[in-house]
């Protein structure tokens, strides 16, 4: 059951990241996709109204990871506190800069709010890929299971560790590579045109760099978390992220090959949710790993909530799923016919 | 390590957050039920002033609607960031109700939101009204998990206590059907709607005193004042009166707190103006009523009201002049409200709102008291909670997260203050923009028209 709850959550957050992800990547790419105001209300307009309904899917699973892993969920935010009040702050932003960006028509004022959104969309990559590192590496528990994380400290990947590290940066800067290139990707696929061309070719160099960076990344997990990748081969679960992955790396290379967008979008897609489930399911049943040698790390199963509870709380989980699976259907249908309509 | 410090520190950020963002879904919430009104009645009667209204009325609620997503993540995150030691202890409950509001209502609300906003040529008006309801469905039903999560903290039920000492669910029915969240939706939803019969009002007023728009004045205003005065009266009674009367029945304290009431007396008197003072245990300067908090607590003027003397000190509202003057406020301004808008239905009836330029400028300037008279509900229901966290079960003091510190909470604070004065200025310029726009320049695309986007100026034309 907890394993269960654990692999919803994981899931939740493959789909935010697939998902909000290319919005996020839309703003990274803003200005190296676009040569002109115009082609930057283009890049603004292809994200069309969904892009609050993506971001609805990191508050879902924050509220679930509150309900399933309150002891987790209480820690790890407190320990996170700057990183995630500068994620707020982010979100805000660009939330904002989207919505407002084209509703005055005037050149500074597009001015500032692409610069914003550029910048809002940046950090909030850098960030998510420097708390992703941060999990990967672990965290300075103390023996109540809190801990606190100071920018950064010396650097290292030991003992009383910072938010920022020689792993972390380099993760949060794969990070923000990857969804650019994502973003790119996307606008490829729903532009036309001019535009079309320009974003197919920054999705060509930004997936080169990733597909060159993986490596890199790979083997410095390793060095951090050594027992990660045997795990993560031992952990039948996990090869479906693996897949995903490797799947997902043909796509993009036959896309790059061709040049054509249609290859490079899914294959993205498939990358960045296999990564996110293969991370998963390796790290489990560790939630929070512990950096100190005076505190245990904290564990799934010690964190959850009775399992009889996990258990009916899953009927109207799964109640509720269905419904939203069903009026995606209805509102996808529709969608899709929609961005460029106006 | 837990110092008062950083309980005052962490309480000023959190109910300086949450009031922010409330301004935004107080006007959502209430706007849902004027826009599927007007949708279902552009459905059924097909006139063009119906689809006119909720078409402009669905952009300036994309835009609010926008501001309150940006302004609510903050609230689900701080519950982890600076009350770690209360998530850790209800968790176990309360994580419930935020994981089924992002599962059933923001996944459902904001699926439909941009068909709602953006899908007038492509939807029919049976289809638009069917996406409209479900907007408003999805806003509601937020809202009711928020108010059983704040309910559970006023009125602790369905819930056991774990060997480990944390709260855990008991019973998922009494959870979600606590009496108290059923009285605290019917009279918050109220509230909601009496906001936004305010803002539409005072739009429709707006129009009128500049003799623009003439139709859609017609419109907002009588539809504003008719479910101003339907919402303004059920924001008193039954649903505020039965609040006071659960406060009364769960919350002695706190009700004697609210209504400056020190000594225990029978016959006790309702104070309509009056400053607490409670180093001398007695109220300043008084005009109050008599008996009537009586009659309020329980129907009878010769009922006995236990005053805060009548409890130990370590149990009072931790703010009591604060609390005191917040309720006074809420039920100044809910009276007034109804004088505002009686007056209103009463000149529509005779057929004279339009040209009553004093009535109008009145409904223009209460623009800003229904948000008034909602802040300071909320922090009536707030501060009389202190200083329990979850009432009876848990104090404020013991939520903190353990290692936080004072600075760093002021710190974020201040960022919060500085980010939310930039986004109040351009919610406000740009609603300003809009309204002054008007809803002709609102294209069936969801967007004002601007001259990059001339050429398709033909759907306003003909809308």
């Amino acid at each position: 059951m907890v394993e269960l709850w654990y692999g919803i959550l994981v899931l939740m957050l493959a789909a935010y990241l697939v998902l909000d992800g290319w919005n996020i990547g839309c703003g990274v790419v803003h200005f190296a996709l676009s040569a002109s105001p115009q082609e930057r209300r283009l890049n603004l307009r292809g994200l069309g109204p969904s892009w609050s309904w993506h971001e609805v899917w990191l508050i879902s699973f924050g509220g679930t990871l509150f309900m399933a892993f309150p002891t987790v969920y209480a820690s790890s935010f407190a320990g996170f506190y700057f990183a995630f009040f500068l994620v707020l702050w982010a979100f805000i932003l660009r939330g904002i800069a989207i919505e407002v960006r084209n509703m005055i028509d005037d050149g500074m004022w597009h001015s500032v709010w692409d610069a914003l959104f550029w910048l809002s969309s940046t950090l909030l990559a850098l960030l998510i890929g420097v708390s992703a590192g941060n999990l990967l590496r672990g965290v300075p528990l103390d023996r109540h299971g809190d801990f606190t994380l100071p920018f950064f400290t010396d650097f290292g990947v030991r003992g009383a560790v910072g938010l920022l590290d020689w792993f972390t940066i380099p993760v949060g800067l794969f990070t923000v590579l990857a969804l650019g290139a994502h973003g790119a990707s996307y606008a490829a696929v729903h532009a036309s045109g001019e535009f079309r061309a320009r974003a197919t070719a920054t999705a060509r160099r930004w997936w080169l760099a990733v597909l060159a960076g993986l490596p890199v990344i790979t083997v410095l997990t390793a060095c951090v978390r050594a027992g990660f990748f045997p795990h993560l081969l031992a952990t039948p679960l996990a090869w479906p992220g693996v897949a995903l992955v490797l799947g997902g790396a043909a796509l993009l290379g036959r896309g790059l090959w061709r040049g054509d967008a249609r290859w490079l979008f899914p294959g993205g897609c498939a990358v960045l949710a296999g990564l996110c489930i293969a991370a998963g399911a390796a790290m489990f049943p560790v939630m929070l790993l512990s950096t100190t040698a005076d505190a245990p790390s904290e564990c799934a199963q010690a964190s959850a909530i009775p399992h009889a509870t996990l258990g009916a709380t899953l009927l109207w989980w799964g109640a509720a799923a269905l419904l939203v699976g069903g009026y995606l259907y209805f509102v996808l249908r529709h969608a899709s016919q929609g961005v460029d309509a106006h | 390590m837990v110092s008062a410090d950083i309980d005052f520190w962490s309480r000023i950020q959190f109910g300086f957050t949450v009031t922010y963002h409330y301004l935004f879904p107080q006007l959502t919430m209430g706007l849902a039920l004027f826009l599927s009104l007007w949708r279902l009645l552009a459905w059924r009667t097909g006139q063009e002033r119906y689809r006119s209204a909720a078409r402009f009325w669905s952009v300036l609620f994309g835009l609010n609607f926008v501001v309150g997503v940006v302004t609510g993540i903050p609230m689900e995150f701080q519950f982890g960031t600076n009350w770690g030691g209360f998530s850790r202890y209800a968790g176990g409950v309360i994580g419930q109700t935020l994981a089924m509001e992002g599962m059933f209502a923001f996944f459902f609300e904001s699926a439909f939101i941009g068909a709602m906003v953006f899908g007038e040529q492509r939807f029919s008006p049976r289809a638009l009204f069917l996406i409209t309801l479900a907007v408003f469905c999805g806003s509601w039903l937020s809202g009711y998990f928020i108010l059983v999560t704040n309910a559970f903290m006023q009125h602790p039920v369905g819930y056991a206590t774990a060997a480990d000492g944390t709260l855990q669910i008991a019973s998922f029915s009494a959870y979600l059907l606590n009496p108290w969240a059923l009285i605290e939706f019917a009279h918050n939803m109220t509230a909601a709607v009496v906001t936004a019969s305010f803002v539409v009002s005072a739009v429709g007023a707006f129009y009128a005193l500049r003799g623009i728009f003439p139709e859609q004045a017609r419109t907002f205003l009588d539809w504003g004042t008719a479910i101003g005065l339907a919402s303004c009266l059920i924001v008193a009674f039954p649903t505020g009166d039965q609040q006071a009367k659960q406060v009364a029945r769960h919350q002695e304290v706190a009700l004697a707190a609210m209504e400056g009431q020190f000594a225990s007396e029978k016959g006790a008197a309702m104070n309509i103006i009056g400053q607490p003072d409670v180093a001398n245990r007695r109220i300043d300067n008084p005009i109050a009523m008599p008996g009537v908090l009586s009659f309020l607590v329980s129907g009878s003027f010769r009922t006995e009201v236990r005053g805060l003397q009548a409890f130990p000190e370590d149990q009072w509202p931790s703010n009591i002049e604060l609390l005191y003057y917040a309720y006074h406020v809420m039920i100044g301004l809910g009276t007034l409200f109804i004088l505002v808008m009686g007056v209103a239905v009463v000149q529509r009836l005779r057929g004279r709102l339009m040209t009553s330029r004093r009535l109008l400028w009145v409904l223009l300037f209460a623009l800003p008291f229904p948000y008034i008279a909602t802040s300071a509900g909320w922090m009536t229901a707030e501060l009389g909670r202190q200083p329990w966290l979850v009432y009876g079960l848990f104090r404020t003091i013991q939520g903190q997260s353990p290692l936080l510190q004072s600075g760093t909470v002021l710190f974020t604070l201040i960022g919060f203050a500085g980010l939310y004065l930039v986004v109040g200025v351009l919610y406000l310029v740009l609603m300003g923009r809009l309204i002054l726009l008007g809803p002709t320049a609102i294209r069936h695309t969801g967007t004002p028209e601007t001259s990059e986007d001339g050429a398709d100026s033909t759907g306003a034309a003909h809308g």
